[in-house]
């Protein structure tokens, strides 16, 4: 039966319904929050920096740090990751070829949306979780002993990451177990092959996997302090620890670009458009992708110049200003995943989870029943995620601009944040 | 599926395939949880009608005028109606 292929042409590849739009008075609400708040900090805060990377955290007991570290629980977690991940494969290639088949679920909600979780919960847990890693681990770290080129820092990454998105959101048949198979397959021989060249630094700045991770992370409030003790600390303190490098503003546009995309496509103007303007499916797909492209390309272009709008920088200052004021788009990242994706990660979470280990429960959709709460927690989300970028913006700015230029300076950045915000409420509304 | 105490109301969706066009197209709809949806068809091809709902429903549609699909919908969303071989979405459905 061919049918089954195509159970999920929509709704992210994995079928169902999608979150009802989210009352118009609650978008407003939300709306009017993050104004007021942003102006708020503006100009009433706080004049010099407060948050410092280098500020450690409150130490937990020395034990927690030796046990988490112990080369024991380090290949038992990873050896569990592992066998995890061979079972999904053989539940991919054995199981039934179906919407039944877990594979979709694990792609795109344990992996895309689960990790953000769980890196924002414990910390960057790919590094210890990633099959390639514990491959090449197991292969005596064994490499070529290449260098990583310095200048492509995350941009592999940021490629990686779009690949993801684009077979989410544009490509023909998101739902397709070959086409997640091929993505998969391709992204294991590429990592592998490059730990192989480059060693674990490829894992470290190539993997998108893990960069999505350690992109996430910078909001927990579990972090290593320098001597490299686990501690519990502000998360302001956390996010400027970000690494800036090439590519880090790529890589937080792609995953702000394309979740704002996947709002937007699924609106009935778009769909028409695209309806309207291509003939096959081939032009559908190219369509798709440059909205995609778009939506991206608007996010790290009005960040770009926002971040260099501000005055009294040298011209070398200037040029690093995106890539140092970047960190403070996590929490926006972070809050319109969540808001996004929350009934999938909870609600299809389980039935992955269901259709994984053959359970004979049923999901709970208790979101998804109650819809007034489900629209209070997106835009509390959504809220919550831009008032942290204002005042993670705003503190750097106190700390990059010279005196005299940090009100002026930080106006182009705080509005391009309002018009985020504005844009995802007006997505999550429903357009 | 059947339900002895359907409500009343009902929404009707007539909908014609022909000549590899189908009317309506992304038309947006209302209804409510549990009511009972009728998806009316008039088609000169054998096609499938996917319910992307929670949990999905699929019928066969075949090249006869008059054929009629009901269901209901238990969890509120947004439910598009697919017409899965000619790749077009009739419409969404917003269950409340």
């Amino acid at each position: 039966m061919t049918a089954d292929r195509s159970v999920a042409v929509l709704a992210h590849g994995l079928g169902g319904s999608t979150d009802l739009p989210i009352p118009l008075s609650y978008a407003l609400i939300g709306a009017a929050w993050a104004l007021t708040f942003t102006f708020a900090v503006v100009a009433v805060a706080w004049r010099r920096p407060r948050f410092d990377p280098d500020k450690p955290g409150r130490a937990l007991p020395r034990w927690v740090t030796t046990v988490i570290d112990a080369p024991a629980t380090r290949w038992v977690v990873a050896i569990a990751a592992l066998l995890f991940a061979v079972w999904v494969a053989v539940a991919a290639v054995f199981g039934p070829q179906g919407p039944d088949n877990p594979l979709p679920g694990v792609f795109y909600v344990l992996l895309w949306v689960g990790l953000v979780a769980l890196s924002l919960a414990v910390g960057p847990v790919w590094r210890a979780i990633s099959p390639v890693r514990t491959v090449h681990r197991l292969l005596g770290q064994w490499s070529l002993g290449l260098r990583y080129p310095e200048w492509a820092g995350y941009w592999p990454a940021a490629v990686g990451l779009f690949a993801f998105v684009w077979l989410e959101l544009a490509s023909p048949d998101p739902g397709s177990l070959g086409a997640i198979k091929v993505w998969l397959l391709v992204y294991l021989v590429v990592t592998l092959a490059g730990a192989l060249c480059c060693g674990a630094r490829w894992c470290a700045r190539a993997d998108p996997f893990e960069v999505y991770s350690v992109v996430a992370s910078r909001l927990s409030v579990l972090r290593r302090n320098r001597d490299g003790r686990i501690a519990i600390g502000n998360p302001f303190d956390h996010l400027p620890s970000l690494p800036v490098r090439a590519g880090t503003l790529a890589v937080l546009a792609v995953l702000l670009g394309s979740t704002a995309f996947d709002s937007f496509s699924a609106t009935p103007q778009w769909r028409g458009f695209v309806d309207d303007h291509t003939d096959s499916v081939a032009t559908a797909t190219l369509l798709r992708t440059a909205g995609l492209v778009v939506f991206a390309g608007v996010v790290a272009g009005t960040f770009w110049l926002a971040a260099r709008t501000a005055g009294g920088v040298d011209a070398q200052r200037r040029r690093e200003l995106p890539g140092l004021m970047a960190h403070s788009l996590i929490p926006i990242v972070i809050g319109y995943v969540f808001a996004h994706y929350l009934t999938y990660l909870v609600e299809r979470g389980q039935q992955t989870v269901i259709q994984l280990f053959s359970l004979g429960t049923d999901v709970h959709y208790v979101l998804s029943m109650h819809p007034s709460l489900l629209a209070s927690i997106k835009v509390s989300c959504v809220v919550a995620g831009h008032i942290a970028a204002v005042i993670a913006a705003h503190d750097r700015a106190l700390r990059l601009l010279p005196a005299g230029h940090q009100l002026t300076g930080q106006l182009a950045m705080m509005l391009v944040m309002v018009g985020y915000t504005f844009t995802g409420l007006y997505l999550l509304f429903g357009g | 599926m059947s339900n002895e105490q359907a409500p009343p109301s009902r929404l009707l969706v007539d909908v014609t395939i022909n000549g590899g066009k189908v009317t309506p197209a992304n038309q947006q709809l209302q209804a409510a949880v549990k009511e009972q949806i009728v998806i009316r068809v008039n088609s000169d091809a054998a096609d499938e009608l996917h319910l992307h709902s929670t949990p999905e429903h699929s019928f066969n549609i075949e090249a006869k005028p008059a054929q009629s699909f009901v269901f209901t919908v238990d969890v509120p969303g947004k439910v598009d109606v697919e017409l899965h071989k000619l790749n077009k979405i009739i419409a969404t459905i917003t269950v409340q």
